[in-house]
């Protein structure tokens, strides 16, 4: 592999792990509080759309952004009635909302750009840290990628302090293990985990609007494709811990970056295999055989007083 | 540690009480809805698996497989007609009761809540197929030229169901005869006989049913071999019955259409009967309106997502109205 090819696979694992590391952090913070979101792929997707869309109509893909955040709210809203007020089932809701914002999107996509476009769409200026961008070749490939990958990255690490370090991370775990303690205490259980999912929201359209609007420019139809589902797969293959999960995404990142990377290279291997790689890997982690696996004990739990 | 994992466990197996009953209803909803007989047919048996596991997907993936390999490969088509589609059906249903027999095992070896597992297995499994058809040196088709897709070849006319009236209007196939014995089979095992009381004692109270000496291990991976072998049968049935052919997308949706019914309909017959004709008259119908009246059939999505949901989100009340206050 040539210094350049090297460099590439690194940015580009960066960059496509990055939307999954956004998802599974906002999905991990909502498992520690007893929530499975299996909607994180509708909530992704919806981000993704709303963010094009309103990256396209503005014309700033900062309001675009803006925008994206805004639209996964009734998203994120319902599946936390759903599962918390309603006591749903958090599965079957999930996958319902899943298929209700792949119609919606696609629907509305069309309506609003018609059948087949590719419209080109404003996107997320690119940056690189003062003085990393100069390296020769690395610098180019790996450090100047979409500021929200920066962002993205300070947003995990803060979302690891608050749920390891503060008042509101504690009450966020207790609310998932032991519910019962924090309602006694006076806590809101209900309150928490609708933050918590609304915080899921937030983080999957973070990652959806990295997809479109920082990633590739455009919107296409599905364009989540699954993302969704790995970014759960890698909350697994992280025991629910904040450091594996992020290591996880990155990881997953790098198996897609080999899709592309490797025939480059004239290896040839099934694209196929490269994309269930992570699947296999969360398989081989739930399996026991790397470590314990320990959920949170009430996920998908809903509490009734 | 234990208590996580037991809910999944008890919910589980009570489904799995439940599924002769819905397996009752599968076969009369087929010749019920004429226009999507094939859709719903392999929906309901998809939707057999998935009561136990969001896998169907995958279960279906494996056993259109099988099929196809052991229909164009294996020389079925030289055996003589009941073994002709017999043997690849067969094929399928054991590739799709190992799948979900591995699941059974984690569970069994390791405590890995099912939903996850199979949830995974699925995308592998898809994932496979998918392998499998792009590859000439599994199932795709020689590459006469570059037009051709990566697709398996169709598999031989003895290998596929034969249809039971000539009518080629109503395709219905010899797998309804089968999907009925199934049925039958299934229930007598399940409400008459010593193990299916197991069973049921293993799903209501497992740590009774330890204290009383069953052992739970094996009656788990049982269950969930046999969940897969229907969703690999519903994969035979979607192959041998109706597409002829293994394409990428050949289980799209169908597990997961199915693991919705399956939920929705709560343990009740008419429950399965209605959802499953439902889903598969929405299947059809959102082609033909795209088709006819120029309407996204993505609107079917929708309309999809919303019956899910609100059936989903009015369960509880509907719950607590049959218990009474407890």
């Amino acid at each position: 592999m040539t210094d350049e090819m090297a460099a590439v696979f690194v940015g580009s694992s960066l960059r496509l792990g990055m939307p999954l590391m956004l998802a599974a952090t906002g999905e991990l913070v909502s498992e520690r509080a007893g929530v499975l979101n299996m909607s994180v792929e509708g909530m992704m997707l919806t981000g993704a759309f709303g963010g094009a869309i309103g990256a396209w109509a503005t014309g700033s893909p900062m309001l675009g952004l803006a925008i994206g955040l805004m639209a996964v709210l009734p998203v994120a809203l319902l599946q936390a009635w759903l599962s918390i007020t309603l006591r749903a089932n958090q599965i079957v809701t999930g996958i319902g909302i899943n298929i209700l914002v792949l119609g919606g999107t696609t629907v509305a996509y069309r309506e609003i750009l018609g059948r087949h476009n590719r419209t080109e769409i404003p996107g997320l200026a690119r940056w690189s840290p003062p003085g990393l961008g100069d390296i020769a070749v690395w610098g180019d490939a790996v450090f100047r990628q979409t500021w929200l990958l920066y962002a993205g990255l300070v947003l995990v690490v803060l979302a690891a302090w608050v749920l390891r370090d503060t008042a509101v991370g504690l009450a966020v775990r207790a609310v998932g293990s032991e519910p019962r303690a924090v309602d006694k205490s006076g806590l809101s259980v209900t309150r928490v985990r609708y933050g918590a999912v609304v915080f899921t929201g937030l983080m999957s359209a973070l990652a959806g609007c990295f997809l479109s609007i920082g990633d590739i420019h455009t919107f296409t139809e599905g364009m989540t494709n699954g993302a969704g589902y790995l970014a759960l797969a890698a909350v697994i293959f992280g025991n629910w811990k904040i450091g594996r999960t992020v290591l996880a995404c990155l990881f997953f990142g790098a198996a897609t970056a080999l899709q592309f990377q490797l025939p480059a290279m004239g290896v040839n291997v099934p694209t196929a295999l490269l994309i269930m790689l992570p699947y296999l890997m969360a398989l081989v982690a739930v399996g026991g055989l790397v470590g314990r696996q320990t959920a949170p004990s009430y996920l998908t739990r809903a509490y009734v007083r | 540690m234990s208590r996580a994992w037991t809910t999944p466990l008890v919910v589980q197996t009570i489904e799995c009480a439940q599924a002769p009953a819905r397996l009752t209803a599968a076969a009369p909803a087929r010749g019920n809805s004429n226009e999507c007989v094939d859709d719903s047919a392999a929906l309901l048996f998809a939707n057999r698996a998935n009561l136990t596991n969001v896998g169907g997907e995958g279960q279906i993936a494996v056993g259109g497989i099988a099929a196809t390999a052991v229909a164009l490969y294996g020389g079925a088509s030289a055996l003589p007609v009941p073994l002709s589609f017999g043997v690849p059906m067969l094929a399928a249903v054991v590739a799709g009761g190992i799948w979900g027999a591995i699941a059974g095992v984690l569970k069994a070896k390791a405590g890995t809540n099912e939903v996850i597992s199979t949830l995974l297995l699925s995308f592998v499994a898809v994932w496979i197929l998918y392998g499998s058809v792009q590859s000439e040196a599994l199932l795709r088709q020689p590459m006469t030229n570059t037009a051709t897709l990566p697709e398996s070849l169709e598999i031989p006319d003895p290998t596929k169901l034969p249809l039971l009236s000539a009518n080629a209007d109503t395709p219905l196939h010899v797998g309804l005869l089968i999907a009925l014995a199934i049925a039958l089979v299934t229930a007598i095992a399940l409400e008459r006989s010593v193990w299916g009381l197991r069973l049921r004692a293993i799903g209501l109270n497992p740590v009774a049913a330890r204290r009383a000496g069953m052992r739970i291990a094996p009656a788990i991976v049982l269950v969930l071999f046999l969940a897969g072998a229907l969703g690999g049968l519903a994969g035979a049935f979607m192959l041998q019955g109706d597409q002829g052919s293994l394409k990428a997308r050949f289980s799209s949706g169908y597990g997961f259409d199915g693991l919705v019914v399956g939920l929705l309909a709560r343990g009740s017959v008419p429950g399965v009967l209605a959802a499953a004709a439902l889903f598969g008259f929405l299947r059809s119908g959102g082609i033909n309106m795209e088709l006819e009246a120029g309407v996204p059939s993505a609107v079917v999505l929708v309309i999809q997502g919303l019956i899910i949901l609100m059936l989903a989100g009015t369960a509880f009340w509907i719950d607590s109205r049959k218990e009474g206050t407890r």
